[in-house]
């Protein structure tokens, strides 16, 4: 692939002249060509900081809640005088014996928590930042289909970011994330910051639906010659079922939101009891969004595991055609479960047959996790540090697969809802699903996107510490849960301090893990070696068609299909180092998928 | 529906380990068994997917590829049918079982004992069927020294809760009976269980606990501010002591005077809708200046004069008596008011009877001097009163 560099050039590299005045000339070039840029690569590594960002300022929220439950508040009465022993939050924000007003700094630290993480980063997450930079690669394209509507999007999220900031800045909203009715048309009455933060939301969903819209369009028209449908990549599969979803549910959450500012600004009684309306009803429109992008959130993790699985095992990922359809599959069962979010709210019936859905959505998840197992099955495992993640995730989406049984099973569900069962339960999913796939897949696609190796040290350390740390985050929030301790508590009973307090310090190592991450990086930006156009041996078309960093528009030639995403039994992919790749058997005997 | 798990499976320590207190009913049993039930399916998928995995990376691993790295079926449609028809299998029992227990969590009874509860940013309120409200002494349930309501609940009678919420969405949790419902302004929901416990707060020599203190009740569904602080206590009490404790607890603050008693339950009997106090007329007749006129009746008693008797008969018993018109001997008012007898106490009965005393000019003054006993005053005399045996009934308020 080092025809790649003959006439063009890295789509990283500086286009003017070598010796250009850096202030006056290559400073503003370089901010403007990255400003106005319709490369699909640049957006997407726009889109990766940003959202890195975001995953950090969340995160550091993360840190404070936790860091406030530390310990409980306590007031003891000390010779007749009552003495008030705050928590974190209350001794360093100067409340004083106002323990109302530090529950307070907890539930608007704990909503943006919540809303920063489920908007800004990881709805976004995989499609935006990966989605873009490898979609059109994969499929041989040299861009999306709608190169300026991928501009626009990046723009469109950048807006609604400001408006999350500036929410923030003007004192942050304490609705949860949900914003439940009527909490959330009563509370910070006479403040704009409420109606902000929802404006953000609805913003952010356009900035969803382009990207979805372009994606699968670009799937479905800009294949490369010789790829059919079931010749693409899984990943490809995967950020297109999460593509159609995200095209046809953002529109509810966004008129939902819209009818939630009216009911701030003009009362007009759609979800306000007061004035007769239903405050169930908006949770049943924002539960026929978010839920089914619950599964805008994990497919693309899952897709990003078949690429992992795949390269790290060199196998073909086992039974194919069953992830592709287990992906649409999920992706159709996940627009009629919504209701599992609402057994607790009424008690209607109708909870019986959201219960059984959701038993059956949890079938194609648990055929994905199979499959990836039998990949293994007389693969070739190598451990780097995203082929680790790929393992680590078989191990956390297990767990936060196989909890949800509990809580699909409605009298279980009835004492687990809304304790940090849930609370557990998502994080495995979610961040135990889709976060560490993400972190997974960026070591992964690493090399490709910015031409640079990092240090598989520094890796496996942060690593380890994400791993460790995750999970004694968050299982011990299992047992709270079970035993009681309700979600979104500012405070709570001595009783579950022991189980607090191991979480606390769970978060601090993740926090460790995570830095170690960013310093690896770092390091690797500024000092790592050259990147091989395929440093591991992958057989996707971005690795064998691609120069890393790949040009500007992407291939020399048009790539034609010649072999499978991952038909390792037949094609040694080049790059390989002589011996790295062993193929002990005849390729005659070859098994196709 | 109650199943049981083989003993070796539902192991007491298990559950204490993930609920760290034993159910308190048939249904929170029913719940635990299920949970126990998914948690060792959980362990058994679990460690199996686990095992072979760490399997596979050992044996599979690249520095083994030489001997190791082979080609296999790269699909296998009935082993794939299989791990698809098993957890569809695993999971029917699962479903079947947690739908039996909601159903059993949902309905309740017919002979339920209800209790009405109200949610309020942040506290929760009980009304008992004689209107009374907890009055026993506060306790403390967070370490914040908030003091939240402590109520009480029959022993082995099915309880119903009538929940609603007076601002935004909370939700009634009972982590010891395994249960909660979303509370919810303008409509109403309801949970019910069978409490089979009684609370007991002796402490237990060997853990320095109470052996069964009164059970934790928390706000699950996020309401703003202090909703950590939105919890209340429980205990389950024998139903003799629950029928003599609902009857002290009016929900009359014991410093309020006999005529505030009055004046509430004017408002709180719903008897404002119909008799206006001011004179102004109304569904029914005018309170003002009842007391100590003369009236002619369906019955046949002409020129009967109001005092206490004919007010406390015709409370408790309204349709006795129907007031004739002056002029044309005709029924002056509709004769649609509730019969009292049994929905009004003797404190709420004497403190109206003052109340109407005091709208007519001649009885004000007395009324007034006789009503300024307070809730606590009248309650200590009628403790003596049935202490002492000996002592009348509460006297009479002297006749004008």
């Amino acid at each position: 692939m080092s025809a790649g560099y003959g006439h063009h050039g890295s789509y990283l590299e500086y286009k003017g002249g070598h010796n250009d005045p850096f202030w006056t000339v290559k400073l503003p070039r370089t901010i403007w060509d990255w400003a106005s840029t319709i490369d699909h690569k640049k957006i997407g590594v726009m889109y990766l900081c940003a959202i890195l960002f975001m995953f950090f300022l969340g995160g550091m929220m993360a840190i404070f809640v936790r860091t406030e439950l530390f310990n409980p508040n306590t007031v003891t009465t000390i010779a007749g005088k009552t003495v008030v022993a705050h928590n974190w939050i209350g001794q360093h924000m100067g409340v004083g014996e106002n323990i109302a007003k530090s529950n307070e700094y907890y539930n608007r630290t704990m909503t943006l928590h919540g809303v920063i993480m489920v908007f800004l980063v990881i709805v976004p997450s995989v499609p935006a930042s990966l989605g873009n930079f490898l979609l059109p690669l994969m499929i041989g394209a040299k861009d999306v289909a709608f190169p300026r509507l991928n501009l626009l999007s990046w723009y469109v999220y950048l807006v609604g970011s400001i408006f999350a900031v500036m929410s923030l800045v003007s004192g942050g909203v304490d609705t949860g994330w949900t914003f439940y009715t009527p909490y959330s048309t009563m509370t910070d009455d006479g403040y704009l910051r409420v109606v902000w933060m929802v404006t953000a939301a609805f913003i952010l969903g356009f900035s969803s639906i382009f990207t979805g819209l372009n994606f699968v369009v670009t799937v479905h028209k800009l294949r490369a010659p010789g790829m059919g449908w079931f010749d693409m990549p899984l990943f490809v599969w995967g950020i297109y079922g999460a593509a159609i979803i995200q095209v046809l549910a953002t529109p509810v959450i966004g008129i939902t939101l819209l009818l939630m500012i009216f009911e701030r600004t003009f009362h007009i009684g759609i979800f306000d009891p007061r004035m007769g309306g239903d405050p169930v009803l908006f949770q049943h429109f924002f539960w026929f969004y978010s839920h089914p992008v619950v599964y805008v959130m994990i497919l693309p993790g899952l897709a990003i595991m078949n690429e992992m699985i795949a390269t790290g095992a060199r196998k073909p990922i086992f039974g194919y055609r069953a992830v592709a359809f287990s992906t649409l599959a999920i992706a159709g069962i996940s627009f009629i479960v919504w209701g599992h979010h609402l057994f607790t709210s009424e008690g209607e019936v109708a909870a019986v047959v959201f219960s059984a859905i959701t038993f059956l959505v949890a079938i194609p998840s648990a055929v994905k996790i199979f499959n990836w197992i039998a990949t293994l099955y007389k693969g070739s495992i190598c451990l780097n540090t995203w082929n680790l993640y790929a393992l680590a995730f078989l191990f956390l989406f297990s767990i936060g697969g196989l909890t949800g049984l509990f809580l699909g099973s409605l009298a279980v569900d009835m004492h687990l809802h809304d304790t940090y069962f849930v609370v557990a339960h998502f994080h495995y999913v979610m961040m135990g699903g889709t976060i560490i796939a993400f972190i997974g897949g960026i070591h992964f696609w690493w090399p490709k996107m910015f031409g640079k190796m990092y240090s598989e040290i520094g890796g496996t350390i942060g690593f380890v510490l994400v791993f460790i740390g995750f999970n004694l985050t968050f299982f011990p929030q299992f047992v709270m849960g079970s035993q009681g301790m309700p979600r979104r508590y500012a405070n709570y009973v001595e009783e579950y301090h022991l189980y607090h307090m191991l979480s606390t310090m769970g978060a601090y190592t993740l926090l460790a893990g995570f830095l170690t991450h960013l310093v690896t990086f770092l390091h690797s930006l500024a000092a790592g070696k050259k990147a091989p156009p395929n440093p591991w041996g992958s057989l996707t078309l971005e690795w064998t068609n691609a120069s890393s960093p790949p040009i500007e528009h992407n291939f020399d030639h048009e790539p034609v299909v010649v072999h499978g995403p991952y038909d390792y039994d037949n094609v040694i992919p080049p790059q390989t180092k002589p011996g790295e790749f062993v193929l002990p058997r005849p390729a005659a005997v070859a098994i196709q998928h | 529906m109650t199943m049981t798990l083989p003993t070796t499976l539902g192991q007491q320590w298990l559950k204490e380990y993930f609920f760290s207190s034993i159910g308190a009913s048939s249904q929170a049993a029913d719940t635990e068994n299920l949970f126990i039930y998914i948690l060792w399916i959980n362990i058994i998928s679990f460690v199996l997917l686990m095992i072979l995995l760490v399997y596979f990376v050992a044996k599979f691993h690249r520095s083994k590829q030489a001997t190791n790295y082979q080609v296999s079926a790269a699909h296998n449609t009935p082993l794939e049918l299989t791990w698809s028809i098993v957890p569809l299998l695993v999971m029917i029992p699962i479903f079947y079982w947690g739908f039996t227990g909601f159903a059993d969590k949902l309905a309740a009874p017919q002979d339920s004992e209800e209790i009405t509860i109200k949610g309020k940013q942040w506290k929760w309120s009980m009304f008992y069927r004689n209107g009374a409200s907890p009055q026993s002494d506060e306790m403390e349930l967070l370490h914040t020294g908030q003091k939240v309501t402590h109520f009480i609940v029959p022993l082995n009678r099915p309880v119903k809760f009538i929940m609603s919420s007076s601002d935004v969405i909370h939700a009634f949790y009972v982590p010891d009976f395994r249960t909660k419902m979303d509370v919810i302004p303008n409509r109403y929901t309801s949970m019910w269980f069978y409490p089979q416990k009684l609370t007991d707060m002796t402490i237990n020599p060997i853990t320095g606990k109470p052996k069964n203190p009164p059970h934790k009740v928390y706000c699950a569904e996020y309401c703003g501010q202090d909703h950590s602080e939105m919890g209340a206590y429980m205990s389950v009490v024998p139903v003799k002591e629950y029928e003599d404790t609902i009857r002290q607890w009016t929900d009359y603050p014991k410093t309020i005077t006999l005529l505030k008693v009055g004046e509430a339950v004017w408002s709180r009997k719903g008897c404002n809708s119909c008799h206006s106090v001011d004179g102004s007329k109304s569904t029914g007749p005018t309170w003002k200046g009842m007391y100590g006129a003369k009236h002619s009746y369906t019955n046949g008693e002409s020129d009967k004069l109001v005092d206490e008797n004919w007010l406390r008969r015709n409370i408790l018993y309204s349709q006795e008596r129907i007031l004739l018109h002056e002029d044309d001997n005709k029924v002056a008012y509709p004769t649609s008011m509730p019969i009292f007898a049994g929905q009004i106490n003797e404190l709420e009965m004497e403190g109206v009877i003052l109340y109407i005393k005091s709208l007519s000019d001649a009885t004000k003054a007395a009324a007034e001097n006789a009503g300024k006993i307070t809730v606590q005053e009248y309650r200590d005399k009628e403790k003596a009163a049935k202490e002492g045996g000996t002592a009348a009934p509460a006297a009479p308020p002297a006749k004008p």
